[in-house]
């Protein structure tokens, strides 16, 4: 049975795709709304430019990108983490799922640093178009990490080959959003 | 599968080098405008970052060929339209009249 689903062999059936077809039917509509509202968000600057950019002055920029550096390191600890459930390793699959999901608390406290910062600048969600966007944005895509890091947690504790795999699989998704988001919301002005 | 985590490694690398040049390009201690071809940099950096992401951690190089054409088109269709909607503003084809 371990060997039927090493990714090798996995060719027909959905394609292809690592773990259940029902996370990815979620994935692609959770990658349509962030995609909607990432072009939504280039339109209303593009409207309003001198508000955003004294908006995003406002943001710590570094912070944002240790942030990146945390969520895509986390994400490499999960995909170490279903290679390990391959070979039969349950318990390396499972300690390293839970190390993936203590990367999301990191990146959660960072972000509440962040938040903390703004809000005791005087910036709230009803700061004006950027900070409305921002919150919303960052707020949504923080959720999402929140429920990641349950979910990885979930399947490390039944940490079956295609548990492993949707649980990373939704994780990856998680982290390809804030690679996009980090560009369009902290760096471009 | 040995191969497969090495070349695993080698997107982590990738994503962590690349993420450090969008601080770069992206002049993170400054506030300076990026301009069209600095914000097309750090589009660029995210494309790339995308495409480690899909490849290696979601495995779609072990996926159909569509569901990679599928993907990159839409990272594509995204940066496109960020940047189109910043060149249009920044080149003043739109907003003239907000601006001021």
């Amino acid at each position: 049975m371990g060997v039927a689903v090493t990714h090798d062999t996995r060719e027909d059936g959905f394609s292809g795709l690592p773990g259940n077809l029902m996370m990815w039917i979620l994935i692609f509509s959770e990658l349509a709304v962030f995609g909607a509202a990432f072009v939504g968000f280039a339109v209303a600057r593009a409207l309003d430019p001198a508000t955003f950019d004294m908006g995003q002055a406002h943001l710590d920029r570094l912070l944002g990108g240790l942030n990146t550096l945390v969520l895509v390191t986390s994400g490499y600890v999960a995909a170490l983490g279903v290679e390990a459930g391959r070979r039969g390793l349950g318990g390396r699959a499972r300690r390293l799922f839970c190390a993936a999901a203590a990367g999301g608390g990191v990146f959660l406290v960072i972000k509440m640093m962040e938040y903390s910062a703004t809000l005791s600048a005087g910036y709230t969600i009803d700061s004006g178009a950027f900070f409305g966007l921002y919150f919303m944005l960052t707020g949504f895509h923080a959720l999402h990490v929140v429920f990641g890091m349950g979910l990885l947690l979930v399947v490390a504790w039944k940490n079956s080959v295609e548990n492993l795999e949707t649980g990373a699989a939704f994780w990856h998704m998680v982290d390809l959003i804030w690679v996009i988001l980090y560009p369009i919301v902290y760096l471009i002005r | 599968m040995v191969k497969g985590i090495s070349r695993l490694t080698l997107a982590w690398f990738v994503l962590l080098a690349l993420s450090v040049t969008a601080l770069v390009v992206g002049g993170a201690a400054t506030q300076d405008s990026l301009g069209v071809a600095g914000t097309a940099g750090v589009l660029l950096t995210a494309l790339f970052k995308g495409r480690e992401i899909l490849l290696h951690y979601l495995e779609l190089k072990h996926a159909g060929r569509g569901w990679r054409v599928v993907l990159t088109a839409y990272l594509l269709l995204i940066a496109g339209l960020v940047l189109l909607a910043y060149a249009a503003e920044h080149l003043g084809w739109v907003g003239a009249t907000l601006n001021k």
